[in-house]
């Protein structure tokens, strides 16, 4: 607020009072926010706490119930999603929104091609290609215009996005958790390219985040919200990442992780030279009872594959998984249960949870055997389980009739961590077990891992998140093309070693702990 | 599903609503739909309806669909009217045997499609869409230069409204075994999951594959009882039967609110659904529609039923 140059220029969005109210709930209780031009402006909360209200009242997605907006400096009424995109305001969502099966350039230039005739709707195509490659070039991003974007990676597809906002010469991009799909490389580009338009074309963004690192490597200011109010706006190097965290929870976060208790000696799982075509390339590798193993690797490492292989959701090639000592062989997931694995898959959405289906049959699904007695459902067992459950795990919702798709994202895992409990499986595979959660979701998270390792389960977690791989697992164990590269004992690791041995540039295996074989 | 009991009385209530509606305009319109025949005359229409219709509800509540099984009804028919008719000579059959024979092939219909679905992964659409064809040609070859009628008094009591009521029992007991499948049992709950989700379901442990299969077999048995119903009403057996049936019985089952799209609705909705259709189509011959009118009344009234289940549901979200 104390800054110079702030008053010459009216703030590219100013929103002013905003409320917005949802039957029974306020999520939205007079915030305040303000995006001046050149600058990134990071959109700090817990799950509920208004961000994604906040962007939605900005895009007319939703109508807010009191307040003002002004872009620009001058006030606008935005009435429907198309009004702030001609107003210059670009929204990027998690998802992505190109047409798959065009070029990138026709993606960029969808809707506003330049024309050779407009009454016969002929496209100029040299223009749109020399144009497109034009802003790909000026912004370094590294593509040919020509390519499908179907066939592009995950990144280059964000990138287009970007590119497309560039076109129609907007002000204002919002991104929102862009970085989430992404791997670390990929991030380093994405960000080079955003620091670029925030010089060169005093562009302003609104990025909204969990991740706390990128708010520093970014951010030029943070609005901090919490349960729909504006906790806060500051420059980012006012704030140390605990206020920041504090402000955000309301309190201090005295312990994230759990001391995890000592594993005990016997075999959970062993798991012998896994292979499957090029993905995976004989992986071994055991988890005792009551003990976590993390694993960890870039994108494309193997991890999903590795877990998904074990539980039988996907077959393999070749190797061997034991069960408690025993071998077991599961060529689906029904067998991979039986055989007392189950997989916590990362995508909760559409591989978690029956979204329009209740808490309490979603619980229900993995031990519906258990819970129908010669194949008749005891609906009196199952809300006797289900509601236990729902306190135990403090999932937050009116009652175990509501929707799964009615929660929020921690809630959501919750759900389906509480699936898998009445499952009784001995061997639990977490993948990204908190992707997407909250500080507080995930401290929930890790607790009730903790409570199933005293009852001596066997886990192995699959993470992309090297702080969450070292700080909740007894061991971890780093992939890279389908391999086991090396394993780290608790303690003798930190992030730094963990992603050199996954890039595996130079595997200087020193100081690392034992490698396997 | 099991669990949100409440939206689905709500919903039921609304279709109930919808059939009270239509039934006090045509008695307030019509002087002779105005009688207690009037009643039986529905019903007694609605049966084979209603049987297929149930059916129909399990495979769409698993998520599927099945374009097959009017024409599964023809087949059924020209062969339940081979085995037993009497018009040239001693019937090949008794009633028992043939009525078993016949419920079988309906079964296996079903079966050949669900495997054909499940296993090659061309689409639901265009496997029954082929299962269509295919049934309605084998109905019109069985049916060439036979004449399908002469059928044994056992037979004939099937179709029998009057006496033992035969239809009603029998629709009544597809009903309630349909229904407490999809409520009571291991099997009602997997197939809401699937129709729910598909891959969570999987990925959950439930054999989809076979739930899937099974819905196809039973909406095909469906069929075959139907047509075995019809064929003894009708005492005699004919390829053109249950020609856009299918379509009819999708019709009813949305009517009464069921999800097109899997993972939700029941058995006792679509019981609505077949009477509401129904008595549009009575009550309307009552005031002296033509079918033509009819026709287009009813495709008008599918549509209605839909838009406001969208709406309503629109609204309970927001």
């Amino acid at each position: 607020m104390n800054d110079p140059d702030a008053a010459s220029d009216p703030p590219l969005v100013e929103m002013k009072g905003i409320v917005k109210r949802f039957p029974g709930v306020i999520a939205l209780d007079g915030v305040d926010f303000e995006l001046r031009s050149g600058e990134v402006h990071v959109l700090l909360g817990e799950n509920g706490a208004g961000k994604s209200t906040l962007i939605k009242v900005l895009s007319g997605a939703h109508k807010c119930d009191a307040g003002e907006m002004l872009i620009g400096g001058r006030k606008v009424n935005i009435t429907s999603p198309q009004a702030p995109l001609e107003m210059g305001l670009r929204f990027i969502y998690q998802e992505i929104n190109l047409v798959a099966e065009i070029d990138i350039a026709r993606n960029m230039f969808l809707g506003c091609e330049p024309m050779l005739c407009r009454a016969l709707g002929l496209v100029d195509k040299s223009a749109l290609y020399g144009r497109a490659g034009e802003y790909l070039r000026r912004f370094h991003i590294d593509l040919n215009p020509r390519d499908i974007v179907g066939q592009l990676s995950v990144t280059q597809q964000k990138m287009v996005e970007i590119a497309r906002a560039l076109v129609t010469e907007s002000k204002v991009i919002v991104l929102d958790e862009p970085t989430d799909v992404l791997e670390d490389r990929s991030r380093n580009d994405l960000f080079e390219v955003i620091r670029r338009l925030k010089s060169t074309r005093q562009v302003g963004f609104i990025y909204i985040s969990h991740r706390y690192a990128e708010v520093y490597e970014l951010g030029d200011r943070v609005t901090i919200l919490r349960d729909g109010r504006n906790a806060g706006t500051h420059r980012i190097e006012d704030l140390t990442l605990d206020e920041m965290i504090e402000r955000m929870v309301g309190r201090q976060v005295t312990r994230q992780y759990p001391a995890l208790p000592a594993p005990q000696n016997a075999e959970g799982i062993r798991i012998e030279n896994i292979a499957d075509r090029n993905v995976l390339n004989g992986v071994t590798l055991s988890v005792r009872r009551g003990e976590i193993v993390a694993v960890t690797g870039l994108m494309g490492s193997g991890k999903t594959e590795l877990g998904r292989a074990v539980a039988g959701v996907d077959r393999f090639d070749s190797g061997a998984v034991y069960v408690h000592g025993r071998p077991v062989v599961s060529k689906s997931p029904a067998a991979g249960i039986r055989n007392g694995v189950a997989y916590l898959t990362e995508d909760r959405k559409s591989e978690g949870l029956i979204l329009e289906h209740s808490i309490r049959s979603n619980y229900a699904l993995p031990s519906i055997a258990r819970l129908s007695p010669k194949g008749l459902l005891s609906h009196a067992r199952i809300s006797r389980e289900a509601r236990r459950c729902m306190t135990d795990l403090n999932i937050k919702a009116p009652d175990m009739l509501t929707p799964a798709g009615q929660l929020s994202g921690g809630n959501q895992q919750k759900a389906v961590l509480a699936k898998w409990l009445g499952a009784n499986c001995k061997v639990l595979i977490f993948d990204e077990p908190t992707r997407g959660i909250d500080i507080n979701g995930r401290a929930e998270v890790y607790r009730i891992m903790e409570k199933l390792l005293e009852q001596g389960a066997a886990i192995l977690m699959l993470t992309s998140d090297y702080t969450e791989a070292l700080a909740m697992s007894h061991r971890v164990v780093v992939l890279s093309h389908g391999r086991a590269v090396g394993t780290f004992d608790r303690g003798t690791a930190d992030e730094e070693d963990i992603l050199r041995l996954a890039i595996g540039s130079a595997a200087d295996q020193q100081h690392t702990g034992s490698v396997a074989k | 599903m099991i669990g949100d009991i409440r939206k689905q009385a709500i919903r039921s209530a609304e279709s109930l609503a919808g059939l009270a509606v239509i039934t006090v305009f045509f008695v307030v319109m019509s002087p002779t739909y105005r009688q207690w025949a009037t009643l039986t005359d529905i019903l007694e229409q609605s049966m084979e309806l209603a049987i297929l219709a149930a059916g129909t509800t399990l495979v769409l509540i698993s998520g599927g669909l099945d374009l097959s099984v009017g024409s599964v009804m023809a087949l059924c028919t020209c062969i339940v009217g081979c085995l037993l008719s009497g018009a040239s000579g001693e019937p090949m059959m008794h009633a028992a045997p043939a009525v078993a024979v016949t419920l079988g092939a309906g079964l296996g219909v079903g079966l050949v499609n669900g495997v054909v679905i499940k296993y090659t992964g061309v689409p639901a659409f265009i496997v029954t869409l082929g299962m269509m064809m295919i049934a309605r040609g084998a109905a019109l070859m069985l049916a060439a230069g036979r004449n399908m009628s002469d059928f044994s008094d056992g037979f004939l009591l099937l179709g029998d409204s009057s006496g033992y009521a035969a239809p009603l029992w029998i629709t009544a007991g597809v009903i309630v075994v349909v229904g407490c499948l999809l409520t009571m049992t291991r099997f009602g709950f997997n197939v809401y999951a699937i129709g729910g989700n598909e891959e969570v379901a999987r990925l959950s442990g439930v054999p989809v594959k076979l739930h899937s299969i099974a819905c196809y077999a039973i909406g095909g048995f469906c069929a075959a009882l139907a047509a075995i119903v019809q064929t003894s009403r009708f005492e005699f057996a004919k390829p053109n039967r249950g020609e856009s049936w299918e379509l009819m019985a999708i019709g009813a089952v949305v009517i009464g609110g069921t999800s097109l799209f899997g993972g939700s609705g029941g058995v006792g909705r679509t019981v609505i659904g077949v009477l509401i259709i129904k008595s549009l189509q009575t009550g309307l011959s009552h005031m002296g529609v033509g079918s033509y009118w009819q026709k287009i009344l009813i495709g008008v009234v599918i549509i209605l039923a839909v838009w406001i289940d969208r709406v309503q549901s629109r609204r309970r979200k927001t």
